[in-house]
């Protein structure tokens, strides 16, 4: 079974990927709230892919991608950020310490499964 | 000359006894008496002596002449000194004098001289000052319009702020109905899960409604004051509840955020409506709530209360916050005057003020360090009648009133009188501004209805005169333009209501309670 986080502030959001990630019995769910608790359940429970809110509480979206990234305990978790703020500038951030892929929000299903799909191919 | 001899009694001896003899002489023959002649020798002693006592005489005389002479000349002498001296003196004193009078001038010259120089730096400093002053003047002119721009500014940037933060929270709810029903869709055995399809879909449609609700929080930023337009009063309890749900994500996320909880509760009180408009009521009430989330770094509680005061409606904004010191507490409702350092514009509170100002109602801020804020807001009654726009609501009977309608439109002032009349009201008639104003000194009328565009003189012109004649008048205008542009313009002074045409009978009925209310 492979472990997928999903940390968002929106407890709806949470609700709704989990339930997408669900419909495949191959992915079971933790959920973080925040960015704090991300980074402790990244960390405890190695997950194998990480669905990261922009916009979370005390620590944002972005320290704790490259948090993840930068640490060698956590670089190999896929991260997938999801943003609902349409910046330019996200997209530069993709450089340094980056994600493995960006998704905007609102988002159809398909698109949930088809990147862990893609990204979580060796298994 | 012998008498002048005997005269002179001091000459000595022989001489003497000879004159004396003489005289007796003289004397005797003069009485006829016979004398003796004297002696021959006498006689030439007499002619020596006489001799003798003419030179004498003349020696006399002489020395006399010479002794009156000297003394004449000394006296002519000492006199000439004398006036020589006096002159002197006099020219002397003379100089002094002069010397005197030219130092005088001169000094009067000097303080002349020194007293134009005062007056010319005096009028340097005048004008000095009074370039000053115009240019004091500009500058504050100045001033005042970067205070506006600052504002302006402060309004645009919060609106910015807004903006994004709806656009943000507008995906988000868009986010569930997208992906559940592309769910639902695509993927295959979803549909057949009765229970989770049920769920799903309540979740689109409960996500969907919190879309709408976004997008009238984005559409009360853009329209401002211009919704309410003809009444602005407002519902005290629909505010706070809209004020509350507004302000929702930012209470909402807070309590995830630190691990604090913010509740927000509410115990509202059946109160009447409140002259103030319910947008910036709602704009106050957001800025307080707010600033109660800020005050609240742990988690705590807000509480907003409604209540009857004496005079009006009391709304109370009651957190369990950091509270505010003595000095924060003076200075608290200053514009530009914050504690969030470089976050805070200062501009929340002063706006809070201004509107609650505007609305005639105070403030009282009642605040302890360690405890909490209370803001209690006391808005005046409105007196002009039902809050409800939209609803056909009936305002109460009116008692008959004398009007005084102005319209240069015969026929739509026959319409008009029509539904006056309908209305248990009478009615006097004037087709332009002149006549109105003949007709306004005469009559005593409740309410003075016009028309705004007139020829000669209009609406606007005309409201204005009658209010200088009296300005307790109450003035309804009326317009056949579209509300955009009433919505837009800011009501003309001496105008208390405008209403549009095509004049309804519920529409007049309102205007007129909503004056003479």
């Amino acid at each position: 079974m492979l472990k997928i986080l999903v940390a968002d502030d929106d407890s709806v959001i949470r609700q709704t990927v989990s339930d997408i990630i669900a419909t495949n019995s191959r992915y079971e769910v933790v959920l973080a709230a925040d960015g704090d608790e991300a980074q402790r359940v990244a960390l405890l429970d190695s997950p194998d892919l990480i669905f990261l809110d922009l916009n979370l509480p005390k620590i944002d979206g972005w320290s704790v991608c490259r948090f993840l990234k930068m640490s060698s305990a956590t670089d190999q978790i896929k991260v997938v950020i999801l943003t609902g703020l349409v910046q330019g500038s996200v997209r530069e951030r993709t450089l340094e310490f980056g994600p493995d892929a960006i998704i905007e929000k609102p988002f159809l299903a398909r698109q949930i499964l088809e990147i862990m799909d893609q990204l979580l191919v060796d298994g | 000359m012998i008498t002048i001899g005997a005269s002179i009694s001091i000459v000595p001896g022989r001489l003497g006894h000879t004159i004396d003899l003489l005289t007796y002489n003289n004397a005797a023959v003069r009485r006829g008496i016979d004398v003796k002649p004297t002696d021959p020798i006498s006689i030439q002693n007499i002619t020596k002596e006489v001799n003798r006592l003419r030179w004498m005489s003349f020696g006399v005389v002489a020395v006399g002449f010479v002794v009156l002479y000297t003394t004449l000349v000394g006296i002519v002498w000492r006199g000439r000194k004398t006036i020589l001296n006096q002159r002197r003196e006099l020219e002397d004193f003379n100089a002094e004098l002069e010397t005197r009078v030219a130092a005088r001038i001169e000094e009067i010259r000097e303080t002349n001289f020194r007293l134009q120089s005062e007056i010319q730096e005096r009028r340097q400093a005048e004008t000095e000052l009074s370039r000053i002053n115009s240019r004091l003047e500009e500058t504050l002119g100045e001033l005042q319009e970067t205070q506006r721009q600052v504002v302006q500014q402060a309004r645009m940037q919060a609106m910015g702020e807004m903006a994004s933060g709806v656009a943000h929270d507008f995906n988000n709810a868009l986010a569930p109905i997208v992906a559940y029903t592309d769910l639902l869709l695509e993927i295959p055995g979803v549909l057949d899960k009765k229970e989770q399809v049920t769920t799903y879909l309540e979740t689109v449609r409960t996500s969907a409604q919190d879309a709408t609700n976004v997008v009238k929080r984005l559409r009360e930023f853009y329209r401002g004051n211009e919704s309410e337009e003809v009444l602005s009063t407002a519902s005290v309890n629909q505010v706070v509840q809209e004020a509350v749900s507004l302000t929702q994500p930012r209470w909402k996320n807070q309590a995830l955020a630190a691990g604090a909880e913010i509740n927000v509760e509410t115990e509202l009180e059946e109160v009447p409506a409140v002259a103030m408009n319910p947008s910036e009521l709602r704009e106050v009430l957001t800025n307080l709530i707010l600033n109660a989330v800020d005050a609240m770094p742990n988690g705590g509680t807000i509480t907003l209360r409604s209540r009857l005061g004496s005079h009006g409606v009391e709304v109370e904004v009651d957190d369990t916050g950091t509270g505010m010191s003595e000095e924060v507490l003076q200075r608290c409702l200053d514009p530009f005057f914050t504690t969030k350092g470089d976050r805070g514009s200062g501009l929340g509170l002063s706006m809070v003020f201004g509107s609650v100002q505007r609305g005639g109602g105070t403030i009282d801020i009642d605040t302890e360090e360690g405890s909490g804020t209370k803001f209690v807001i006391h808005l005046p009654f409105d007196t002009t009648g039902d809050a409800e726009t939209e609803e056909i609501g009936l305002p109460a009977p009116s008692r008959p009133l004398h009007v005084l309608t102005v319209d240069d439109d015969k026929l739509g002032q026959q319409a008009l009188s029509e539904l006056m009349f309908a209305l248990g009201h009478t009615v006097d008639l004037a087709s332009d501004g002149r006549e109105a104003l003949e007709k306004f000194q005469v009559g005593a009328y409740d309410v003075v209805m016009t028309d705004r565009a007139m020829p000669n003189m209009n609406g606007d012109q005309l409201s204005a005169a009658i209010k200088e004649r009296d300005s307790g008048q109450r003035v309804i205008m009326m317009t056949g333009f579209g509300p955009i542009m009433e919505g837009n313009s800011e009501k003309p002074s001496g105008v208390d209501l405008i209403i549009s045409k095509p004049i309804t009978l519920s529409g007049l009925r309102e205007a007129l309670a909503a004056v003479t209310g």
